[in-house]
Order: structure tokens, then sequence, then C-alpha cells
């Protein structure tokens, strides 16, 4: 059992009070003084060439004080260095319905409505291209020409391990299928806003409801050519993210544009549909893919082909195409495996990370695979699987380094509480289970732009009052990063969380961190704070030994954490003891309930008050003040794209399902789903079941409902009464495991919690739904009127 | 954002008179629990007219009482979750309390009225949009402009020819209880049976004339226990009904059957049988194959019209089941 007092410990977050009664300011809560008021015109055409864009007569309105077209801006924007190729505004042509295309800055909002009418814009259609395997063919008009590409085609990646051919013969049953997704909204409830503040200097404040407020720093500094040092981006309260706001955004860069050249503050606001616009979902994807399973080697191979639509930009698309083959690598070994992705552009919108990104469509169609190839060969699809999942420090293939992995004792679990034995291919017609896998990276060990900096920083300081403040660049987007690093912090300070204060995501008050993306914040920002904790801790320690007039301990420097596979031998903190689960920090005292006791030595058995030894510290040494620091180990191979999908450690999850599907109807309803969720230490377990909870729902929106609706390339379901975001009713009961391994370099033995347990879900229905009807559904949603017809056909193949 | 616009709350019928005096056709707009009105006026500013007359302060649209000859009214104003949660309803026609509970979400029961259920607003993939939407695919014809996106032979010229599908759940059991509907002009007060009310017409939707309201309800309670509704849609809260089905079975000396649908058509869709001999397989086959000719779906929903239309047998039948009708 852990000795911990705050880790592991049920917390509600912080800030929480605020944002139930309203107190909690958000992005569009925050009064600039005096702002202009900015407004998008947006493109009514999926393609075609503008020609000709006119403001004169919207700027000759009274009130109207700036306006901006693509031809304002020099540069293009993307998250990913080596694709930025989306224009703030539209520059020449637009590429999708909804595309912004020019810009006003008003007095009022009426008067920037009445401006955007009076843009005279006139267009040149082209012929869209909507369609992914269309893309893929070579046209006259490629969406990109300056790209000078044939097609539409934006990137195509291709990774081969072991002998596909040997594998696939050496397998005792071979299945195979082909599956559809269709494209997804993020649908986080705070639409996009931004408001820009200006000083006499021209230096610009932005507050933006981003998870990324230091890649949106570098990327005003871009597309503006200002220095960064001119810019400070600030993430307010934010309102969900799901990876919709990882990408540093056109309006985002507009707006600070309308603030340089009128002088004035300025207020954004999209309403829901430009949401729908600005957010990068999940591609629309088509996989086929084959699977080789033995009953006694496990999967001998597997071989996909999968097409992702990418919309009009290229966003996070290089990363999802390599994700959606590298995120096949776990939780089973897979010695001989091949995929190939190709990423298109169309006239839609843009897709690019969504929570899972990359990996949770291949998931599906791999999960239902495996279980095809369980029912071919008569084997329990959960007795197979515990079979099959990795064991802890091993190496994939592709050379990812699975340090912990408690998936087999987790889905063991699962079995016995879901009575699984006594339900599969037992339960009347109609009422299923069934089961799925999946894993996840804790962070991307690589950040996006090649550099040396530190992936997170935590700055820790204590003034007089004993108060501390932790400084963090991470985004809380309601995930609870803040409450995490506070945890951390009180854990090892040994004070409650009312004495610690988290400023986060401020670029000109925190250090830089990368960002709440790839669920990299627990593991990478949390080890940061964990370590600038420690370093306080030190001089505390110092300081009561000064008071307690005994010698300061000398540090063991305790062994590196049982180091597996430390590739490169890359430090992560200047002393790698710092990482890990190990609470010992071999000071000899005590911190507990703001006192610090001498545990050994002459002083054993005196305690000091925490804030008296605080005054000493501060009178000897002014106000203190650590910093921890977190670098990924060098990590991977040497091949093409062996960089994507490395991470420090991974999450594993496995779902058994249980359905009710009205033959009738063909409606599903998810009854019952028993998660195992392998995060490591559950640092905040009511974060966790949170995180559970909601990527279920998530989870089940894709599994059963959600898509965006396109008709002639404009979206015709772009609210929240037509985007179909599951309701309570729909949520099912759900039985959680979650405390199930310590990972040797999370921080207190955490790993990431809520991302990777969206993936499964979804196959974990359709194999429900299998063991219920008997049907094999391969295109998602697996709505009602898919499953009657799937059912009717059956039928049919019956009489 | 909203626009602004002249508000007027009439304490009575005879104010409401006055003030409708001075006012043009088409220059205002009733509202009462306004759940369609304020997210209209939100969406379309420039489409609303510059007045919007509150019937909430009307007491002569309220109350639920019972009328003699086993009837029962239910004042226009009536809340949906007050109607699911009258005594009275819940005793004498517990179906409509039932399918006013399952309207919509709760926060809307709690504003939306019986009335505005009667006469809430067709609705169309192509019609409820935003402006940017409608500029995309040009305005139809419900949105002022000249063309249905669903009928490609209703192009440019023709003759408005709205296809806009009707989702009022109430409308259907109203239908099946024979429901009449008191209504209040500036010539008086007049009564319209609930189906003769309904046109087939997705932008015009009935007849109700320009200052006309709907006082109140009055409903037959003689086989208000004979009467089931059943409705489908994707999520079990928020939406409207992709399909939903009332029954009303009466077996005595002769069976009689009937059957609305909502949301697929135009308008509610009544289908009334009768048979001396009792052959009630045969007669419900006949609901099934009526319903299923006279059903138009259109891709306007977030179901396909062919599943759409497949369903509505399948909810004729549910309905039968909970009446305990057993098939042989």
């Amino acid at each position: 059992m852990s000795s911990y007092t705050v880790i592991g410990k049920p917390t509600p977050m912080v800030g929480s009070r605020e944002k139930v009664t309203g107190k909690a300011k958000f992005t569009d809560d925050i009064r600039v003084a005096n702002p202009l008021i900015v407004g998008l015109l947006r493109s009514p055409l999926a393609s075609a060439k503008i020609s000709r864009l006119d403001l004169s007569a919207a700027l000759a309105l009274e009130g109207v004080r700036a306006g901006v077209t693509g031809k304002d801006f020099d540069s293009t924007i993307g998250v990913l260095p080596i694709s930025r190729d989306e224009p703030p505004l539209a520059r020449d042509c637009v590429r999708y319905v909804g595309e912004p295309v020019a810009a006003i800055a008003a007095e009022s909002s009426s008067l920037c409505r009445q401006a955007l009418e009076l843009i005279r814009v006139e267009y040149d259609p082209i012929e869209p291209c909507l369609d992914s395997r269309k893309a893929l063919k070579e046209t006259s008009h490629p969406i990109h020409p300056e790209l000078k590409k044939p097609s539409n085609l934006h990137k195509s990646v291709t990774q081969q391990f072991g002998n596909l051919e040997k594998g696939f013969a050496s397998a005792q049953a071979v299945v195979e299928g082909s599956f559809d997704f269709a494209p997804l909204t993020h649908a986080f409830t705070e639409p996009f806003a931004t408001q820009v503040e200006i000083d006499t200097d021209s230096n610009l404040t932005v507050y933006s409801a981003t998870q990324v407020p230091h890649y949106l720093h570098l990327a005003l500094s871009g597309a503006l050519q200002l220095p960064l040092h001119k810019i400070r981006v600030v993430k307010p309260y934010l309102g969900g993210g799901f990876g919709g706001k990882s990408d540093p955004l056109p309006h985002e860069i507009v707006a600070a544009r309308l603030a340089l050249i009128s002088g004035r503050n300025v207020r954004l606001l999209l309403d829901r549909e430009e949401t729908f616009f600005t957010s990068h979902g999940r591609h629309p994807t088509q996989i086929g893919m084959r699977l080789g399973l033995h009953s006694k080697k496990g999967i001998t191979a597997l071989s996909g082909e999968m097409l992702i639509d990418g919309g009009a930009y290229a966003s996070y698309g290089v990363v999802t195409s390599y994700y959606n083959g590298v995120l096949l690598q776990g939780p089973y070994p897979i010695p001989n495996l091949s995929f190939h992705c190709d990423r298109v552009y169309t006239n839609k919108l843009t897709c690019g990370a969504m929570r899972g990104h990359g990996g949770v469509n291949p998931r599906f169609a791999s999960e239902v695979l495996l279980d095809m190839a369980c029912e071919k060969l008569q084997l329990d699809p959960c007795e197979t699987r515990l079979r099959l999942i990795h064991k802890a420090e091993t190496l994939t293939v592709n050379q990812f380094r699975i340090t912990s992995c408690g998936l087999k004792e987790g889905l063991a679990t699962a079995m016995e509480r879901s009575r699984w034995k006594e339900k599969v291919k037992k339960l009347p017609f109609g009422r299923g289970i069934g089961v799925a896998c999946g894993f996840f990276i804790s962070g991307s060990a690589l950040p996006i732009h090649w550099n040396k900096i530190p992936q997170s920083t935590v700055r820790l300081t204590i003034d007089f009052d004993g108060a501390v403040t932790v400084y963090s660049g991470a985004s809380d987007i309601g995930q609870g990063s803040d409450t995490v690093l506070a945890q951390m912090v009180a854990e090892v300070l040994g004070i409650s969380l009312s004495h610690i204060k988290v400023i986060s995501a401020d670029t000109r008050l925190c250090p830089v961190d990368l960002g709440s993306y790839s669920s990299r914040v627990t593991f990478m920002a949390g080890n940061a704070a964990r370590n600038a904790a420690i370093r306080m801790r030190k001089g505390l320690v110092a300081a009561a030994c000064g008071i307690l007039e005994i010698k300061p301990p000398r540090y063991r420097n305790p062994k590196p954490a049982e180091s597996f596979f430390r590739q490169g031998g890359r430090k992560p903190d200047f002393d790698s003891a710092y990482l890990g689960p190990n609470p010992d920090y071999s000071d000899g005292f005590l911190f507990q309930d703001a006192k610090i006791s001498a545990l050994s030595g002459k002083a054993k058995g005196k305690q000091l008050d925490y804030f008296e030894v605080v005054k000493t510290a501060v009178e000897d040494h002014g106000t203190l003040q650590t910093q921890g620091i977190y670098l990924s180990p060098k990590l991977g191979g040497t091949f093409k794209g062996a960089g994507a999908g490395l991470s420090p450690s991974y999450s594993f999850t496995a779902f058994i399902t249980e359905v009710t599907v009205n033959p009738q109807t063909g409606f599903i309803k998810v009854d019952k789903v028993t998660c195992a969720h392998d995060c490591g230490q559950p640092l905040n377990p009511m974060a966790v079941e949170g995180q559970i909870e909601g990527s279920i729902h998530m989870g089940l929106g894709q599994a059963l409902m959600e898509g965006l609706d396109y008709v002639n390339g404009a979206v015709q379901n772009a609210s929240f009464l037509e985007y179909k975001i599951p309701s309570a009713f729909e949520q099912p009961e759900i039985e959680m495991i979650y405390d199930l391994s310590r990972d040797n370099e999370g921080p207190f033995g955490a790993k990431e919690a809520g991302e990777g347990v969206l993936a499964p879900i979804i196959p974990s229905v359709a194999n429900a739904i299998y063991d219920a009807v008997g049907i094999r559904l391969c295109s998602v949603p697996m709505t009602p009127d898919k499953v009657l017809a799937a059912l009717n056909a059956k039928r049919g193949n019956h009489t | 954002m909203m626009p602004s616009f002249a508000y007027e709350r009439p304490r009575s019928l005879e104010e409401l008179g006055k003030l409708l005096e001075n006012l043009e056709a088409g220059s205002f707009l009733f509202s009462a629990g306004a759940t369609d009105v304020i997210s209209g006026l939100k969406s379309h500013p420039q489409s609303y007219p510059k007045t919007l007359i509150s019937l909430t302060a009307l007491s002569e649209l309220k109350g639920v009482r019972l009328l003699e000859k086993n009837r029962l009214s239910i004042g226009a104003l009536t809340k949906l979750s007050e109607i699911a949660e009258n005594a009275l309803i819940l005793k004498q026609a517990a179906v409509v309390a039932q399918t006013a509970a399952k309207i919509a979400s709760p926060q809307i029961r709690n504003r939306a009225t019986i009335a505005g259920n009667i006469l809430v607003n067709n609705r169309c993939s192509y019609f409820n949009q935003s402006r940017h939407n409608r500029l995309v695919h040009q305005f139809c014809f419900k949105a002022g402009g000249d063309i249905c996106h669903l009928i490609p032979a209703a192009r440019e010229g023709h003759s408005p020819l709205c296809r806009a599908r009707f989702v009022s759940d109430l409308a259907p059991v109203l239908l099946l209880l024979r429901a009449t509907l008191q209504l209040w002009g500036p010539d008086g007060y007049r009564k319209i049976s609930l189906e003769d009310f309904y046109t087939p017409d997705g932008i015009r939707r009935n007849n109700l004339k320009s200052g006309e309201i709907i006082t109140a309800i009055e409903t037959d309670l003689s086989c208000a226990k004979n009467v089931t509704y059943e409705k489908l849609r994707i999520r079990n809260t928020l939406d409207f009904p992709s399909v939903g089905v009332a029954v009303m079975l009466n077996v005595t000396e002769s069976m009689e059957l009937a059957v609305c649908y909502t949301g697929v058509n135009t308008h509610p869709v009544l289908i009334k049988l009768s048979d001396d001999r009792k052959n009630g397989k045969a007669m419900i086959q006949a609901a099934c194959d009526q319903a299923k000719k006279s059903a138009q779906p259109l891709r306007q929903d977030h179901f396909p019209p062919s599943y759409r239309k497949e369903m509505i047998a399948v909810l004729i039948h549910q309905n039968l089941q909970k009446l305990g009708w057993k098939n042989d």
C-alpha cells in the first residue's frame, strides 16, 4: 500500500467550484478595455478562385476600424513545421465551405455584421474534390498546387517489419475486412474565442481558448513577423478541447493582426457553426486490414491499408498518417506487420488530432478482426487476448519500449466482474457481450519543433507566507492538469492543496511546456513538477536542519530507477532517481500536515512547523525558488518514421461491453461496460474516473451516432441539436478497474489516463453486437439502419 | 446575437385585440414558451418581424379542466412539464402526459407549451440552418428563396412546394383523441377540429389565420385509454422524433383502428379503419400498407428515408403490443 497522503486520493479539481458557480472566467468572459469586435467572412464554396475581393464599402462604414484579407499575411501556418500550408485568411482561392476569406474589426458586433455583408467577393468556382478515392487520382487542378503534386495526395507512409508472407503462412486463421469511418468533430462545450490586448509599444497579450499556448506563441510570432518577446499568450479557463484546440488557428492570427493594425484591443468569439468549421476533427477513414492468428503463436501477421481524408489543410495529418499504423503495435506483439497510409486533401473541413489521435479507427479494425479470427479458431476472445498481451519491459518490433503493463491482470479482473464466461455465447438472441483492448502513448517523446528545450519545465516559488506557487506552461483544458501538478507538489512538501496556487498556460509567467496534447501532461509536466518539489524540499530540509542544529542529510544518490532500455542514455533530469514511483526522498524527514519531523539522528522525533521552516529559509535566501524539467529519454529505432508513436510509457485498456440489440428497429442499447484501464498509479482517482466515463461517452458517440453530414462539401449538421452527441440516457452502467501498475518512470508511477480508453470501447460494442445477433458491422457509426440492413441481409442469406 | 424588437405582453384577449388593431399582418409574431422563437431570432434576425407579442400573461389561455360529455380542456399555455405531471390529465388521458414527458429536454419542457407543440414549425435540413448555410445552397422556398433542394422537380419559378417535415409529438395523439382547437382572433372565437387544422404545405402548415391564436385544446376522453404513442429518435432526449406513431385500438362489437404518424410528411397522417368482422390481422396489415404508401420521407433527418418509412409499421406493432393486442 502506498503511504501517500495526497496522491491517490479522490480530489475535486482545482477551480471546479469556480466553474460550477459560474465565477470562472473563460476566454470570452475576459473584459479587455473597449475592444473592437472581430468577425470573419466565410466562403460559401468548397473550391473556387477568388477573382475579386473588395473591402472598401465595408471599411467606409462608420465605426469600422480595420479589415484584412489573405493579402495581409505573408506566411502560412500549421502546427507541424513540415506542413504549414494554411493561410490565416484564404489567398487567391478557397478550399472548403466556411474558410475565412476576410475579417473586419468594428466598434460593435452589429456594425461588424453589417460590414461583413458589405464585402464584395466574386468567385470562379472550381470543381471541388470531395471524395478521398478520387483525391488519389491525377487532376489538373490540385487543391494545393504549390506542392506541385499531380494528385491531392498529401502524405503517404509505409512501414514494414518482419516477414509478412511467412507470418500469414504460419497462421491458423487469416481474416480480413474493409472498414469505413465517418468524419467527426470534438464537440467541446466552449466555442473558440480569442481576445487581444495591445499596449502602446505594440506588445500583445493574446487570450485564447487553446490547448497549446506555446505553439500559438511561436505561430503568432512567425505569422505576424513579431519578435517572440513581444507576444504573451494566456489560456484562461477552458471548456474542453479533446485535440480540437491543439493547433494554432487562423482566427487567432487574424485577431492579433487586427489588433496590430488598429492599435486597439480586439475581441473575437466564434459561434457554434464556425467552431465546427474550425475544429480539426477525426479523419474520415477507409481501412482494408488482414490479420493472421495462431492459437499458440498469437497474432502472426497484420497488414493494413488506410486512406484518410484530411480535408483542406495539413494540420497534424503527417502524424495522424503514422499513428494509423504505429498505434497497432500494442497491446499485443505483432512480429510481422506492415501498413500503408495515404492522407489526401479534399475540399472539406481540415482534420487533425482528436482524442485517441489516429489510433482509434485502425483499433476498431484490428479488434474486430481478432474477434473474427478467434471465432474461426473457436477460441475464447478474452482468454486469447489474455495470452497475447505484452509483458512489461518488452520492446515491440518497431522499437516501442513497453515499460509497465498491467493489462493482463486488468482484463482478468474485468472478465470476473462482468461474468464473461457465464455470458459469452450464452445470452439470448438480441443480447451480447464483447471484448476489445487498446493502448496509447503517455506523451510523444519527440517534440514537434525539433529543439533541445525541455518538453516541460515547472517552476516553484515559496515566499514568506508559506504559499507555494506552481508555474507551468501546461494547459488545464478541463482534464485536471493544474490539479495533478498541485497534488504532486503537495505530496512532496507535506502541505494541503489550499497552500498551493497553480499559475499555468501563460507564456510570460510560466516556463515552456509543449502543451496539452498526446496525453503528455501528467507524465511530462508531472515529472517536472515533482522534481521541482523535491528540490524545494531539499532547501526546506536544509533550513530545518539549521533550526534543529543538526547536519544536513547526506543524500544517498539513489540508484537510477531500474532503467530498462534507456536507449541512448539521455538523463531525463539531472538526477534520474527523481523519476519514478519511489517516494523515498532519502532525507530522514517526514513532511506531513504542514509539519516537518525528523525521523532519525540526533533530532529524531522533533517536529517543526512548515511555516517556521519556510520563514527561516526565506530569511536566509530570499524567496525560495526551484525548477524541475522533463526531457524524454532517447528512444526508438533509426528507420524512416521511427519517431512516430515513441513515448516514455504507454497506457493500456480493456473493455468488456454488454449490449441489447432490438432486431425490429436495429437500436443498440449499451447496457454495461466493464473497463480495465492501466494508467499506472492513479494520481487522482476522481479525475481518472471522470476521464474513463468521458472516454466511454465520446467513444459511444462515435460507435453509435456521431458523424458530420456533408452535402456538396457543406456540413449540414453543424449544431448540437443535429450533431448527435449521446445524452446521459445513452451512458451505460460502468464498472472500472484502474489501479493496475506502477510505471518506473512516471511521476509517482503514473501514466496517461483517459485518451487511450476511447479507442477500444468502439470495437467492444461491435463484437458484442456480433455476440447478440450475429452480424459484423464494419461501418462506423453503427446506426440502427445499418444494423437492420445487416440483419436483413443475414436473414436473406439464411432463407 | 439577438436583434432588437418591440415586445408586447397583453394582459387580456381584449388588450390583445386592441393591440392587433394597430399592427399589420406579418409585422408581428406571437410567442408563448418561445423555444422556437428565440432560436429563430438569433439565427435569422433579418427575417423576423419587428414586434414580438408574448401571450404568457393571458389567463384565458391557462388551466386544465374536465368539460361535459367526457371532454377535457387543456389551456394553450399549459407547459409540457405541467401536462406531464397534471393529475387530471394523468388520470383521464395518460397518453397525453406520457407523450409530453418525452418531448425535447427538461429545460425545454419547462417553457414550451402544448399549443406551441401543436404549432411547432416544420423542419428541414435546408431550412433549419444558419444564414451562411442557406447562402451555400441557396435559400429554399421556406426560407424565402426559389428552390426546394429535396424535390429537384420544384426548381425555380415553380410554385413553392415545401416538404419540410412535421415534428409535433402531441399532434398525432391529440388527433386520435379527436381534439378540437378553440381559436381566438380579431373576429372572435371559433372552433376547428385538429383533423381539419393541418395542411400539407411545409410553409403554410395549418389553417390558423393572421392574428389568430389557440386558446385551448379540447379532447375526447372516451377512447383515451385505447391510445398509445411510440417514437424513434437516436437519443432518448432532446431530439425531435425521426418517426412517431400513435395508435388507437377499440374493440367492441366492431373493431376500430386508427393510426397517426408524425416526423415523416409535411403534416400528421391519419389512417382510420373499422371492420365489423374483427379481422384484426388484416386491418393492421392494411394500416401498415396505407402508412407505408402515404409516407414520403426525405433526406432531412438523422435517419435515412427508407429506414424511417420502414419503421412506421414497426412502431404500429409496438403500440399494438402496448395496447394488449396479441398477434395470433
